[in-house]
């Protein structure tokens, strides 16, 4: 390996930029439902629980090795306020519309935005 | 009797206790790295510093291509089985994985263009997506899209500091018991 700065290291991580961009841009360029939609709790040991985004209101969920996740449904968006995991991960940004998903590892949690029960669900999850 | 300096089972030794020697490294500073108060430093969340990584790159270029392999899995499982559960054992091997892949794809095709800076880059975006792809299988591709963005510009800042570590120690370290990739 070369032991100095070169032009391809510059390549290397415009090309990671790009692969970002362009995955952060794939879900604006398809269709993606905000109407009738609802908030799936997904648990690592298989159990879910399905809430509506119309209704404004706060959750919390207990996790895995004693986390906690508070979550707050607002306005047909879910967000994540509150958690005592380490990471902080699930505590960026909001989800709104169908396939959008928060993930907080440690506690074994996903948040994810389907389709109302009129619709049908974006991914199941064993 | 003592064995002679070109003895096979002096040899073997030597490779074990070497291979023992980074394994701890590795381990030691993988447990710095979890108990850094890194979220205080830089709030944001998903960022590693990847010190492990740098004694599996160091294993790779300086020992052999079986040792680095080895030392990385005996870390991760190591790490997985005294500090972690199912879950980050899971992620922690994908990630694993993906950047000795990384390594080997790196040797096979940049060694001529990049420095260690941009090997670093790409192992740690290959770790990231091993990851991704880990919660992917947990909890749905919709992670994929939701998490690997942020991963990937993540892994540049901190890949690129292990490769100038990498850059400035690596020639300065001669091939630990005539190993050569």
């Amino acid at each position: 390996m070369q032991t100095t700065f070169k032009k391809a290291d510059i390549a290397v991580m415009a090309l990671l930029l790009l692969c970002a961009m362009l995955l952060v841009a794939l879900p604006f360029l398809c269709t993606r439902d905000t109407e009738d939609v609802q908030l799936r709790v997904s648990y690592r040991d298989g159990r879910t629980e399905t809430f509506s985004l119309a209704t404004d209101q706060t959750l919390t969920l207990y996790g895995e090795d004693g986390h906690t996740l508070r979550v707050r449904i607002e306005g047909g968006c879910a967000r994540v306020v509150d958690s005592t995991c380490p990471d902080g991960i699930c505590r960026m940004g909001n989800i709104r519309h169908s396939g959008e998903m928060l993930l907080c590892q440690p506690a074994g949690i996903a948040l994810t935005v389907i389709k109302g029960e009129g619709g049908q669900a974006d991914a199941v999850l064993g | 009797m003592p064995f002679s300096d070109k003895s096979p089972r002096r040899t073997i030794t030597h490779r074990l206790v070497n291979d023992a020697l980074l394994l701890c490294a590795a381990l030691m500073l993988s447990y710095l790295e979890a108990i850094l108060p890194l979220g205080a430093l830089i709030p944001l969340p998903g960022f590693r510093l990847g010190l492990a990584q740098l004694v599996v790159t160091l294993a790779f270029f300086r020992v052999g291509r079986t040792d680095a392999a080895v030392i990385s899995a005996a870390r991760v499982a190591i790490m997985g089985l005294l500090f972690g559960n199912a879950g980050s054992l899971w992620f922690s091997v994908c990630g694993a994985i993906l950047s000795y892949l990384g390594l080997c794809a790196g040797y096979a095709w940049l060694r001529r263009r990049c420095s260690y800076i941009g090997l670093g880059v790409l192992c740690a975006a290959l770790h990231n997506t091993g990851q991704a792809l880990a919660a992917a299988t947990m909890f749905g591709a919709g992670i994929l899209l939701s998490y690997l963005p942020i991963l990937l510009v993540a892994a540049i800042p901190f890949g690129a500091l292990g490769g100038v570590i990498l850059n400035l120690a690596l020639p300065r370290i001669s091939n630990i018991q005539g190993g050569r990739v």
